[in-house]
């Protein structure tokens, strides 16, 4: 069930509706939003409820576990049960294929012929997501950072909760888990930015990603074809399609639990505005690049140990945040190219990343390094986007993803005919607009919801015209969002 | 319970000087209620913008080429008293210049798209009668895969009839609550029904055409290049015909007699022909097959009426650069077809004098 489809908006009426019903009772409230949740998760394939059960389970009985017992070494194997249990999932489900088929490609370099065990099992939806949710969980229970709750439902929904699920943002248990054991009280201004999170967010996937989506497939799929600025303009336009995708979802996903009295993590703050690799990872899957900071780079060692084992524990990290995206060998380079500039920035480039915009000078510095970490993060989306090219009959890879980055880092600054770039770069530009116009304010006022702080008719004006937008400029069938994959 | 004694709260990064945080704004409900008034009331607004700009530059050339006809046959029916109906393949195929020469009288051409289906034909004949009396002669034309379809009451909603409507017409199309729906946000609200022709219009203003320009004063539309992908659209019409036998569907049986009735009551000669093909798709045993079945379903309701005459009961074929596409005719192709048309009536009226004569 996807956010921008009929039967989530049906299904998301009939939950408020009992949720509002159920009022006084945060409990049956709690119940009412677990089985939605699940409803909502069956929705792409029932038989994976009891992965997300199994790990519900668990995790609640390791928490009780590990926080009834005052012995180091048995907290310390009960972490270790929920780690495997989780990542033995993420592991199986997810990269198990990967890697056998990854080990089958290197015996045969070196010409060994071996027919490793594939699996071809379906990916559950949003695992990647609730099992770094969970795992949190674990690990902080174990670092005795907060204490486990009783209240089995509340944590079965914490696991669960549908608006934050498949997608993210992936929740701590100290900010999120609180939240469910008490009583909400739904607040007009929470509401009043709920609905336009939701509106906002709607816009950003229909009008601006899904038609990004089929000017960055055509080029990346007949990629040999192009040359020059179309090669550039389809990246832009995937760099547009990945941010309004994902954020959109996470808008939608936080304002849906605004209308039910939750808040959820701020998840993009602006990362095309990032004067630094570090700086866009502050602003870009802001759940995740904290959760890895957390739960891996610091454990790692983080800063600590000197310059080498940073860079280390920072490559580490950043591969790892890679392959948390996809079984594939691009993600992981994709990762390590983010790792690298991680890496070099913090040798090369010794400035604050908030050091004041005073002077005409300070502002050169300042637009100059916005474009120079662009230009970077273009490239990183290369990388993440060159999947290879599949045949759609066969459903083979055609053309591999090396090959595809080959071309497209070496081919752009080709010159070539401009009557197609200028088509599509006029369309990018088109569906752009609204989004930099909003973003411009947003960086400008520093807040995130300066478009609901306009006057009241401004407001009103604007919401009908994203409300118009939505009907004449979206695209109808209900593309489903690019994070579920991950 | 949870708690985080000193714990991480993801939240601090708001902290940081550059980054924007989310401030939410205290409201009241009036002002609630009075932007999301205002957002109702700027997407109706919208909504008649997009109605009145696509009455002028609907980039459909289906919907325009329906909306013209009915309009001309309402605004301009009065100076004409002949008629020719049918599908898309006449619209732009039959020239009422050359009947009006070669035949006579003055012809005016109301033919609209196949997915009218011959109902449209029968309506827009009884409302001609009823505005202007009855015509002298009517030539219907058809390709034969119209015949077999059914009703689409999405695209019976452009002809000019009113959502209730359908049910008093003949012959009359019993629409369900869902279809009178259908039809209203298909008529009303563009915004959502039409999004795709407002998108094009929003998204390159500049290329908006005037298509109602491409229509003479008498309903001919002339075509003067090739469609760029004939031989696609020729291999399909040619696996379509192999795939779907001829059989006529209920509702255009209804209209055929609807208009045999009319013929009889008003003394109309009616002439009922083939559309046009291109030579390859005529060949094809599919087509063959099809028209053969077509043209002796003609002749049986001809023999139910002295009114109704078949004519060129032949593939009605052109040399390649007269054809547009599968079945379409250029200008020129136009010219050609229509003198066949001219000389087929001409000589029925022929017949049908010695008939009388003898």
């Amino acid at each position: 069930m996807s956010f921008n489809s009929t039967t989530f908006a049906i299904f998301f009426v009939l939950v408020y509706a009992g949720y509002l019903a159920l009022g006084r009772s945060a409990r049956w409230q709690n119940i009412l939003l677990l089985v939605g949740s699940y409803v909502f998760y069956g929705w792409w394939d029932w038989r994976f409820c009891g992965l997300l059960a199994a790990s519900t389970v668990i995790d609640y009985c390791v928490g009780r576990a590990m926080h009834a017992g005052n012995d180091d070494r048995l907290r310390k194997r009960l972490l270790w049960v929920s780690l495997c249990a989780n990542l033995g999932m993420l592991g199986f489900f997810k990269y198990f294929d990967f890697f056998a088929k990854s080990v089958e490609s290197g015996f045969q370099t070196l010409g060994w012929e071996v027919n490793p065990l594939l699996l071809d099992v379906v990916l559950p939806v949003g695992i990647s997501f609730y099992t770094f949710q969970t795992l949190s969980y674990t690990i902080d229970i174990y670092r005795r950072k907060i204490e486990p709750t009783r209240d089995f439902f509340a944590f079965a929904l914490f696991v669960a909760f549908f608006p934050q699920l498949v997608a993210g943002p992936i929740e701590r248990a100290s900010h999120l888990l609180p939240q469910m054991l008490r009583p909400r009280k739904i607040q007009l201004p929470e509401f009043h930015a709920g609905l336009y999170l939701i509106l906002w967010g709607l816009f950003k996937k229909v009008v601006i990603a899904d038609n990004m989506a089929p000017i960055c497939n055509d080029v990346y799929q007949n990629y040999w074809e192009f040359q020059g600025p179309s090669l550039i303009i389809a990246t832009v336009a995937f760099a547009l399609q990945i941010y309004c995708d994902f954020s959109a979802y996470s808008d939608i996903a936080r304002g849906c639990g605004k209308l039910l009295g939750f808040d959820l993590m701020v998840n993009f703050r602006l990362p095309y505005f990032a004067v630094s690799p570090s700086d866009f990872w502050r602003r870009w899957h802001i759940s995740l690049s904290t959760w890895l900071r957390d739960y891996l780079y610091i454990p790692l060692g983080g800063n600590r140990g000197g310059a080498f084992n940073t860079q280390r524990n920072l490559m580490i990290t950043m591969l790892l945040g890679g392959l948390w995206h996809g079984a594939s060998w691009n993600f992981v380079l994709w990762g390590l190219f983010h790792g690298l500039i991680l890496a070099v920035y913090r040798v090369a480039d010794k400035r604050p990343i908030d050091a004041p915009v005073v002077t005409l000078g300070d502002r050169l510095g300042y637009f100059t390094r916005i474009g120079i970490m662009t230009v970077l993060t273009l490239i990183g989306w290369v990388l993440f986007r060159a999947t290879g090219v599949v045949d759609d009959s066969t459903g083979e890879v055609v053309r591999g993803s090396m090959e595809q980055i080959g071309h497209i880092l070496t081919q752009w600054a080709v010159s070539a005919d401009l009557g197609y770039a200028r088509m599509i770069g006029y369309e990018v530009c088109f569906y752009a607009a609204p989004l930099i116009l909003v973003q411009i304010a947003q960086h400008r006022s520093r807040d995130m919801m300066v478009m609901t702080r306009l006057p009241v008719v401004l407001r009103g004006v604007w919401y009908g015209l994203l409300l118009a937008g939505l009907m004449v400029l979206g695209a109808r069938e209900a593309v489903e969002f690019i994070y579920f994959q991950f | 319970m949870a708690s985080s004694p000193g714990g991480y709260n993801p939240q601090e990064t708001q902290a940081h000087d550059r980054l924007p945080r989310e401030r939410l704004r205290a409201v009241g409900v009036k002002r609630v209620v009075a932007e999301w008034l205002i957002a109702g009331v700027v997407l109706l607004a919208v909504n008649a913008a997009a109605f009145a700009a696509l009455e002028r530059y609907d980039p459909n050339r289906f919907r325009v080429q329906v909306a013209l006809k009915y309009e001309l046959l309402q605004e301009q029916g009065g100076q004409y008293d002949s008629l020719i109906l049918g599908d898309s393949t006449p619209n732009q195929g039959v020239m009422p210049a050359v009947l009006n020469e070669q035949v006579g009288g003055s012809w005016l051409n109301l033919a609209t798209v196949a997915n009218m289906l011959a109902v449209s034909d029968a309506w827009l004949l009884q409302d001609f009668i009823e505005r202007h009396g009855p015509p002298k002669r009517v030539l219907i034309c058809h390709v034969p895969d119209m015949w077999p379809r059914g009703v689409d009451p999405l695209v019976l909603s452009e002809a000019d009839v009113p959502i209730l409507g359908f049910g008093e017409l003949d012959p009359s199309l019993e629409l369900s609550r869902g279809d009178q729906l259908q039809i209203f946000k298909t008529r009303y609200l563009p915004l959502y029904s039409k999004n795709d022709s407002l998108s094009r219009m929003t998204i390159k203003p500049w290329k908006i055409e005037d298509l109602r320009g491409m229509f003479q004063d008498d309903g001919f539309m002339p075509i003067a290049e090739q469609e760029a992908g004939r031989e696609e659209a020729i291999q399909h019409a040619i696996a379509e015909h192999k795939k779907k036998p001829f059989k006529v569907s209920e509702v255009n049986e209804q209209a055929v007699q609807r208009i045999i009735a009319l013929a009889e009551q008003h003394g109309i000669e009616v002439y009922l022909t083939t559309g046009s093909a291109s030579r390859e798709l005529a060949k094809s045993p599919g087509y063959r097959r099809n028209f053969d079945a077509m043209i002796e379903q003609y002749r049986a309701w001809a023999a139910q009426s002295n009114r109704l005459t078949v004519i060129l009961p032949e593939p009605q074929t052109f040399a390649d650069e007269l054809m547009f596409d599968e079945d379409h005719v250029t200008r020129e192709g136009a010219e050609v077809w229509t003198t066949r048309l001219a000389e087929a009536i001409r000589s029925a009226e022929l017949d049908a004098d010695g008939d009388e004569a003898r």
